[in-house]
């Protein structure tokens, strides 16, 4: 039920990842309503003031905005959802590419890799 | 908040006082009925062993009622405020003497109401039982109510001031309790045996205070009544018989209020739940 | 006269509470902040539990003062502060009802419709006598009963140590969920895992003194570590 944290790492920018995660990926999609900030902390489980920042950190980049009869919506900027959801997927990229060096693959053997995979994929 | 208190107290103690009301009554109507039908003797036989031997039981009992609701509240107190219940009573926002109060005062009222119900009890049957149990001569049955003439028994003023005496007794017997408990629980091991201790120490230093205190009181009246002789039963013993109950009644109040504020004190201080 | 003009609910001055030769809290200053969970944190005999009884007029101390709301220990605190204690202060032979019925006349702050209406979402039934229900089981009903208070400061001694990991995460939300800017949670606990999601600041307390009072971000922060294993580090033996 609450959400997967590291253990060792800063609540709260975990917390502004998953939230923006849940934002690109659909699930909070453009416009929609968030639930308020307790809600949230009691199903994530954490401290509804650790939440509060997350919120807040949010907030400041513009993904969410308050309303102040409405509470909290997610932008309807799709194009800031679209430069989100890059940024994450970036960051995603760059972990991966320093684990297949660590492994010693270079740009074209990563490459005959993800067409390997693919293409098993397609067979299954 | 000390008429909630009061309340809860009430609630979670009648069930067990009138229990042993219950068995007193019961008790009381079986040897009542006993006694009524057992027949009287003749002139005879002096004494009828048996039935000397069921009245000293019945007696007894009757007594044993009486200590067990005084052991009863005297355990609940230690129990409700000095064991795990404690740490409920006292986060309560209410002042310690609030506490014993609500405690002293339901605890006072039950175990004066059977203290009362115990002689007013055992007189009907000990009337019954009588000549069931030594033969009485005509003569001797008239003795009896000048016997009774000494304590005052009816005269109502006496019957109001032992009444009241009694209730003072039974709040200070209580205190008692209360004290002693509350000096046992500054001990930091074996707090049940401690209160024991203290219990029979706080009776001893009572008794001997009040022995000394009455050795004045006394011998004046032994030096003033020297010379009397036939009238003493009748008219004397009266009259000394309520100055002791005054004097007794307000001693016991003296005692109440140290014992009261004694142990309010403890309890704001030096309470030390586990 | 005690500050009542900065956001600290509880201000505690030059604290010392000895047992004869034994000293249990030693000089001890704190201020706690309102409207956050922080959690008090030490091995055993550190002084944490002569803390929270001298915090609940249990104890009184041997020097120092405490402040709650700009009041000593007393009844003034005592109405507003909500204690869960360690120990289950229910005796066997009453009911549910009973001690709701408790809650309900002395204090003020006390929602009787929100303590039934958790009672029965976890099955508990009002009316059963206390003998019948688990150890688990009564401390949930004495956790439900003390979050019922609307209450400036809640003090919480050991709340999930006696029950299941299923009854623990309903605790813990039941605690995020009644969390009010105004008021604030403390929270004692040997279960340093599990709760240190929920905590804002934590106080690591040794051998009567204060070892550290930090933000639980900061010490994560700072050692790359979760507050379970930096305080496996600080205490080990």
């Amino acid at each position: 039920m609450a959400w997967t944290l590291d253990s060792d790492r800063p609540i709260y920018a975990q917390l502004v990842e998953r939230l923006k995660t849940d934002i690109v990926s659909g699930i909070y999609p453009a416009g929609a309503r968030l639930p308020s900030v307790r809600e949230l902390a009691a199903t994530a489980a954490v401290n509804p003031n650790t939440m509060q920042k997350a919120f807040t950190e949010l907030e400041r980049t513009g993904l969410i905005i308050t309303m102040r009869t409405s509470g909290r919506m997610v932008t309807e900027d799709t194009a800031m959802i679209n430069q989100t959801r890059k940024e994450l997927a970036l960051e995603q990229v760059c972990l991966f590419l320093t684990q297949m060096q660590k492994l010693g693959f270079g740009k074209e053997e990563i490459i005959e890799l993800l067409n390997f995979w693919e293409g098993g994929k397609s067979n299954a | 908040m000390l008429k909630k208190l009061f309340k809860h107290e009430w609630m979670e103690t009648w069930k067990i006082s009138t229990l042993l009301l219950a068995v007193m009554f019961g008790l009381t109507a079986v040897s009542q009925l006993y006694f009524h039908f057992a027949p009287s003797l003749a002139p005879d036989v002096e004494i009828h062993v048996g039935n000397m031997l069921l009245f000293i039981g019945y007696a007894f009992l009757i007594a044993a009622c009486s200590l067990l609701m005084v052991l009863y509240f005297g355990i609940r107190f230690y129990k409700n405020l000095f064991t795990d219940e404690g740490y409920l009573m006292h986060t309560l926002p209410v002042a310690p003497w609030m506490l014993v109060a609500s405690k002293a005062g339901i605890a006072t009222l039950w175990t004066w109401l059977i203290h009362m119900i115990t002689v007013i009890a055992i007189l009907p049957v000990t009337k019954t039982a009588l000549p069931k149990l030594a033969y009485i001569e005509p003569y001797e049955w008239e003795q009896i109510p000048s016997l009774f003439m000494v304590f005052g028994i009816f005269d109502p003023k006496a019957v109001l001031l032992m009444v009241l005496s009694l209730l003072v007794s039974n709040l200070s017997g209580l205190l008692l309790i209360y004290a002693a408990v509350s000096l046992g629980q500054l001990f930091s091991k074996h707090k049940a045996f401690s209160s024991i201790v203290c219990y029979l120490g706080l009776s001893a230093l009572v008794s001997a205070v009040s022995s000394i205190c009455m050795l004045p009181g006394l011998t004046g009246l032994i030096l003033t009544h020297a010379d009397d002789s036939e009238s003493f039963l009748e008219v004397v013993m009266p009259g000394i018989m309520q100055n002791f109950y005054i004097a007794s009644t307000l001693a016991n109040l003296l005692l109440c209020v140290v014992l009261f504020f004694g142990s309010c004190y403890l309890i704001k201080k030096n309470l030390n739940l586990d | 006269m005690p500050d009542t003009h900065t956001q600290s609910i509880v201000s505690i001055q030059n604290l010392t509470k000895r047992y004869g030769k034994h000293t249990a809290l030693d000089n001890l200053n704190l201020e706690l902040p309102k409207g956050r969970i922080i959690g008090l944190l030490g091995p055993n005999g550190s002084g944490k539990t002569t803390l929270i009884k001298l915090m609940n007029a249990l104890l009184v101390p041997t020097k120092g003062q405490i402040f709650i709301k700009g009041f000593h220990p007393g009844i003034e605190t005592k109405a507003c502060v909500s204690y869960l204690p360690e120990r289950t202060y229910l005796p066997d032979n009453c009911r549910v009802s009973h001690l709701l019925s408790y809650f309900t006349d002395f204090y003020a702050d006390f929602d009787p419709h929100k303590a039934l209406s958790m009672l029965e979402s976890l099955h508990i039934p009002v009316h059963s006598p206390l003998k019948s229900l688990s150890k688990g089981t009564k401390e949930k009903v004495q956790i439900i009963t003390v979050m019922s208070r609307k209450a400036d400061l809640y003090i919480l001694d050991e709340p999930i140590a006696g029950v299941d990991p299923a009854a623990r995460d309903y605790i813990l939300k039941t605690i995020i969920q009644d969390f009010r800017e105004d008021s604030t949670i403390l929270l004692s606990t040997h279960l340093i895992s599990d709760v240190e999601p929920i905590l804002d600041d934590v106080i690591f307390l040794k051998e009567g003194r204060i070892l550290l009072q930090s933000c639980v971000e900061e010490i994560r922060n700072t050692y790359a570590k979760s507050l379970d294993s930096y305080f496996r580090e600080v205490f080990a033996c």
